[in-house]
């Protein structure tokens, strides 16, 4: 079928490099799969998946998944060792918990300080105040749990076993983020190594969410941000869990080509400011395309030209070939931000009519998106369709 | 891949490998028999004992013919020992696994522990050392059964088809000292093997069906040494016990092979503590070509670097059931090109002629090992986009990069990679 790439037959996805990785409870492994649809590798799980997998992630050492459970929801947390993906940590999420989708807010800075051996204070490049007393972080040989922290001081439960170098990469992950739909939504900040909530956010905008991921993203906004990305309908909002407010809010292209109908997505993954959503249907181009499998549909971070809105003032001008009728295209990107210094080219149906400047550029200075131009009456009375097309050229 | 063997799916689910001819327990026509790779039937040795339910999985030791049935009717399993004797397949000896107040028996793979070696100097009838070229000095040589029993080692055949068992009584170094003197002659270089524990993959871990577990027993007495639960360990229907020489850090290992899904992985059982880790884990085609559904394999052996599995479908075949049979399906323990993973940063970009795109692909082997150094071809279906530079050699971590220019339309560009094994 069209448009087909990877071809999974359960639906959940966590993109990793080049490879997409998918939980099969039919034959308890993790999948590894290429972009076309090729089984790369797969490791069997050492604990047997008792319900499917409706939801995945991964945050740069352990693979996360949720299932559906009476009464609420499992999240496991798992990890490739050797040939197998292990079974780390089971959090149940119940009663009162119908939740679709979930992520693990995760970080990776760099070490700060030199440690040698039995060391217990260490620093890091960044990200010292998402730290907490609980939280392990992991370097490639080993795993350091945080007993205090104060500034960028982090006092160690026990001195490092080996020593390690400055700009050393570390992980780790300190809260998860699961969106329930149980009572017109809420948002669960839970600590994932204890599974107690920290908060509860209420709203309907937590409701029906059934794709989200943490990531940093570098492109799209001034600075790199990491944000919790949800989807709700058809709009992608990013949120700052640290203030709890949005980023910004960029829309996609998961609506059929009725414009009614919004198509589920059941993955999100984010590589490389590339947004992959794992759905079953997608309008390409003005047509509906449906599969028997689950594929990646891409969107990007970047800003991109999506949307061009057009109208004249005044509309209606005599036909002497001397009156003139404001031109406006107003361009946007996915964000719902005006776009900047973008071609807007116009056409008119009128062999004596014109207009007047043509290409006209989007507005440079105050990011309006608008593109003015002039359209100077023909001789004949009729219709004339001005048709605007604005180019991305970058 | 066309059907070869074709054993029958109801009397014949089971096979084992030896130097070219394919073995299965038949338990209508109640023999052994060989066949060729097409399907004859080279030769048949009948049981002196007749079986009553089909063989699930067939071993073979070097010596020793074994076979995996399940007698029905509860939680039971047994394994039997055969040797072909003058004309007939002869039992050895039987193991009946059956349900306990501590362990069911579910199971549709076992392998025997085997060894398989060469004496290093010859040996005058009635010579008691034993030296070996391979396992000389290899704590396996120590092994006692459950009930104290010495090692058994299998001399022969010598240059007059002569072969004997005999008993490990001291380990020196070099090799061995038996319990008594050989009744042959042997010359350097004549076989000698010998086994040391059944490996049973059982869908119980003890009573527990939730997970699997992997059962280590005495191969002499049949009593449970112990057992590793894992998930991994369920639902396995295919394994055997083989040399392997595919873990460069490794060098050659004797490993328990077993395939989940669709790798097979392998096992190093001779380490302590209460998992098993793994040398590492193989990726097959097992898949049929709506390139989700895996394909089951029956049975499993190894010959030379041959890897085979019995199964009902092709790779990438059309159905679970596409062939009448059981036929074997080949992979390889040799290093080969096995998949090559592709993707674009950015992955959308203007249609403007200018706007460029990293592409990434990322070979790597059935190991999941980067393979360095192999030329990738990348090209587009877009007539007016380019690939700036094809081909690209992969780098030491299997990486081969190039750059794509936008075309001038809007679409869904399409960029393929092809690499081949040189």
């Amino acid at each position: 079928m069209a448009y087909e790439n990877i071809k999974l037959n359960k639906p959940n996805m966590t993109v990793v490099d080049t490879y997409f990785y998918m939980f099969d409870d039919t034959y308890d492994a993790l999948v590894q799969k290429t972009d076309g649809s090729n089984t790369a590798f797969a490791y069997p799980l050492g604990t047997p998946l008792s319900n499917p997998v409706v939801y995945s992630a991964y945050d740069g050492i352990y693979f996360w998944s949720m299932e559906d459970v009476t009464g609420g929801n499992s999240i496991k947390r798992w990890k490739i060792e050797g040939s197998t993906c292990n079974l780390k940590q089971t959090l149940n999420f119940t009663p009162n918990f119908s939740s679709d989708a979930f992520a693990i807010e995760h970080y990776h800075p760099t070490l700060a300080t030199t440690v040698t051996g039995g060391q217990t204070i260490i620093s890091m490049s960044d990200y010292n105040s998402k730290v907490y007393s609980g939280v392990v972080l992991s370097l490639p040989t080993e795993d350091l749990a945080v007993a205090s922290v104060s500034g960028s001081e982090i006092t160690l439960v026990s001195g490092s076993l080996y020593s390690h170098s400055i700009g050393e990469q570390m992980n780790f992950y300190n809260y998860l983020w699961i969106f329930n739909s149980y009572s017109a939504g809420t948002l669960h900040k839970v600590n994932p190594y204890t599974g107690s909530t920290v908060t509860t956010y209420s709203g309907t905008e937590y409701d029906d969410i059934y794709a989200c991921v943490f990531t940093e993203v570098t492109e799209g906004f001034p600075s790199a941000v990491n944000a919790l990305m949800y989807l709700k309908s058809t709009n992608l909002k990013y949120l700052d869990v640290g203030a709890m407010s949005l980023y910004g809010t960029m829309t996609i292209d998961n609506m059929r080509i009725d414009n009614i109908t919004v198509i589920r997505v059941y993955g999100l993954s984010v590589v490389d400011n590339n947004i992959y959503r794992l759905q079953s249907e997608a309008n390409y181009y003005g047509s509906n395309v449906s599969w028997s499998t689950y594929n990646y549909v891409l969107s990007t971070t970047r800003r991109f030209i999506n949307t061009i809105s057009f109208s004249a003032y005044p509309a209606i001008l005599p036909a002497n070939g001397t009156n003139t009728s404001r031109l406006l295209a107003l361009v946007n990107d996915q964000y719902g931000d005006g776009v900047v210094n973008k071609p807007v080219a116009y056409t008119d149906t009128d062999s004596i009519g014109f207009v007047t400047i043509n290409p006209a550029y989007t507005d440079y200075f105050f990011g309006t998106g608008e593109a003015i131009s002039y359209y100077k009456a023909g001789t004949d009375i009729h219709t004339v369709t001005v048709e605007a097309t604005v180019t991305q050229f970058d | 891949m066309a059907e070869n063997i074709k054993l029958n799916i109801t009397n014949q689910p089971n096979f084992a490998v030896y130097q070219g001819y394919f073995y299965t327990f038949d338990y209508v026509q109640d023999s052994l028999l060989q066949k060729t790779d097409d399907g004859n039937t080279a030769f048949s040795y009948p049981f002196d004992t007749l079986l009553t339910v089909a063989v699930d999985n067939a071993e073979y030791d070097g010596v020793y013919f074994w076979s995996l049935e399940d007698p029905g009717g509860g939680n039971n399993m047994t394994i039997r020992r055969w040797k072909i004797d003058n004309y007939i397949c002869k039992l050895q000896q039987s193991f009946a696994f059956t349900s306990s107040v501590s362990h069911d028996y579910d199971s549709r793979a076992f392998a025997v522990e085997h060894y398989h070696d060469t004496l290093a100097s010859g040996i005058s009838a009635g010579g008691s050392d034993v030296y070996l070229t391979t396992y000389s000095g290899s704590s396996k040589l120590s092994f006692t059964t459950t009930s104290g029993a010495p090692l058994t080692i299998h001399l022969g055949p010598n240059s007059s088809g002569q072969e004997e068992d005999v008993y490990v009584s001291t380990v020196i170094t070099g090799g061995v000292t038996t319990t008594s003197g050989t009744t042959y002659s042997y010359a350097p270089g004549d076989p000698a093997h010998f086994y040391t524990y059944i490996w049973m993959f059982n869908n119980f871990d003890g009573k527990d069906s939730a997970t699997g577990a992997l059962y280590k027993l005495d191969a002499y007495t049949g009593a449970l040494v112990t057992k590793y639960p894992s998930g991994a360990y369920k639902d396995i229907g295919a394994s055997t016990f083989y040399r392997v020489n595919s873990f460069t850090s490794y060098g050659n290992v004797d490993t328990l092979c077993f395939i989940k899904g669709t790798n097979t992985l392998f096992i190093n059982v001779t380490a302590s503590g209460s998992t098993l880790p793994y040398y590492g884990s193989m990726v097959m085609k097992n898949i049929l070509s709506d390139t989700t559904t895996v394909i089951p394999v029956k049975d499993l052996a190894m010959d030379s670097q041959n890897v085979y599995r019995l199964q009902r479908a092709p790779d990438a075949g059309s159905s679970l059931t596409q062939w009448g049979y059981y036929s074997y399906v080949l992979s390889t323990l040799d290093h080969f090109v096995t998949s090559i993973s592709l993707a674009a940063y950015p992955a959308t970009i203007a249609a403007n002629t200018i706007s460029t795109a990293g592409i990434t692909a990322m070979v790597k082997d059935q190991f999941l090992l980067p393979i360095p150094s192999r030329l990738v071809n990348f090209s587009d279906d877009d007539t007016t986009g380019t690939i700036v530079t094809t081909p690209v050699s992969t780098d030491s971590n299997g990486k081969a990069m190039t750059t794509y220019r936008s075309g001038n339309t809007a679409r869904e560009v399409k960029i393929t990679a092809v690499v081949e094994q040189t």
